[in-house]
């Protein structure tokens, strides 16, 4: 096995229950456009994992809802155009799109466009990596599915960095055209050891 | 424990070839989460993962298969799919920054000697060339019935790597 390690570790070899763990489970109740983490444990975990069921907002217009991010522990959430994503959109009528930017004010969506009818949601689940290492940049991977505004099932999968070297230390889904939100969102940590 | 996600082992090193995560696949399991964090390099590259035999050897016959959509923050995306290669293209980049990358990928079946092993992987990384975020989505299989006991990683130029690979197991 070609090595030439300056250093090697192996740990484990006995199976350790229950390494997805729970961080904390918030609902949004269609009071606030908002949904802040700002007790992630990014000093434990180098991969977190979301899920976000049964996004809706409050009104019959669509609107997209994304995440965020936070170094200063929740006091303000990063919206310059400084993210770089690139997904890849499939609609159920039959249409594929590319979607790319180095210039946006979010990480990354949270699923279609909703808005407040009746069984039509978004519904994802996103990785984050390295929020908590400040030598490294933050990276997303994520997938998700909904039935859009329109009458169409959506989804999209895709990736997502912050290119910035820094701790990040809470993450915000919040909606891009302030419509007050609808959502079941847990976030958990993935343990190392 | 069901639905649970049990850390089995990991690995980590610093300026290697290649890391290897050996005798983490067992008859406890039928499907494998495995992250790699890290990968810094001293260049871009591309970065592939091949799996380890009942004997110990690193697989390097050409019995894979993958197809994977290349997703580019700053031009169009590229689909690639090849057969009968001798490994598992792009489970993620490397750069030159030491900025890191994200990858999570599931590995379907490795200790069944009647089953292939299959593979469905995503990640982000950065590429230090352009500036630009590089995420990848894969499907592969290794095309052969046969009992697989660890995964090696590796970069496609031959650079060297630091990286951690975390293997766990989905009940």
């Amino acid at each position: 096995m070609p090595l030439g390690a300056a250093r090697f570790g192996l740990l484990g070899g006995v199976a350790d229950l229950g390494k997805l763990e729970l961080i904390e489970t918030k609902t949004a109740d269609g009071t606030a456009t908002i949904l802040d983490f700002t007790s992630i444990q990014e000093s434990t975990y180098n991969v977190h994992f979301m899920t976000i069921n049964n996004l809706q907002t409050d009104v019959s217009n669509g609107s997209s809802t994304a995440t965020r991010l936070s170094n200063d522990g929740g006091s303000s959430f990063i919206s310059s155009s400084t993210y770089q994503r690139a997904y890849l959109i499939g609609v159920t009528n039959g249409t594929f799109v590319e979607s790319s930017s180095t210039g946006i004010n979010y990480l990354d969506l949270t699923g279609p466009s909703t808005n407040s009818s009746t069984g039509r949601s978004a519904n994802s689940y996103m990785y984050f990596y390295n929020l908590g290492d400040s030598s490294k940049y933050s990276f997303t991977t994520s997938q998700s599915f909904g039935y859009e505004t329109s009458g169409n099932g959506w989804g999209h999968f895709g990736s997502a960095v912050y290119p910035t070297a820094e701790t990040h230390n809470a993450i915000r889904l919040v909606n891009l055209s302030s419509r007050n939100i609808f959502a079941t969102v847990s976030l958990y940590g993935i343990a190392e050891s | 424990m069901a639905g649970n996600l049990e850390f089995i082992k990991s690995a980590s090193a610093t300026s290697v070839s290649s890391l290897s995560v050996t005798d983490c696949f067992s008859a406890d399991y039928d499907v494998y989460f495995v992250t790699v964090k890290g990968l810094d390099s001293t260049n871009d590259g591309d970065v592939e993962m091949r799996f380890i035999d009942s004997g110990g050897s690193v697989i390097t016959a050409s019995e894979y298969d993958c197809a994977f959509l290349q997703l580019k923050s700053n031009t169009s995306f590229v689909e690639v799919s090849r057969t009968n290669i001798d490994g598992i293209e792009n489970i993620g980049v490397s750069n030159a920054d030491d900025y890191g990358a994200g990858n999570g990928t599931y590995i379907f079946n490795p200790n069944d000697i009647s089953s292939y092993t299959f593979v469905t992987s995503q990640s982000a990384g950065w590429r230090q060339a352009d500036s630009s975020m590089r995420g990848h989505k894969v499907i592969a299989v290794h095309k052969s019935a046969e009992q697989i006991t660890g995964l090696n990683i590796f970069q496609e130029s031959g650079l060297n790597l630091t990286l951690t690979i975390s293997v766990y197991g989905v009940k």
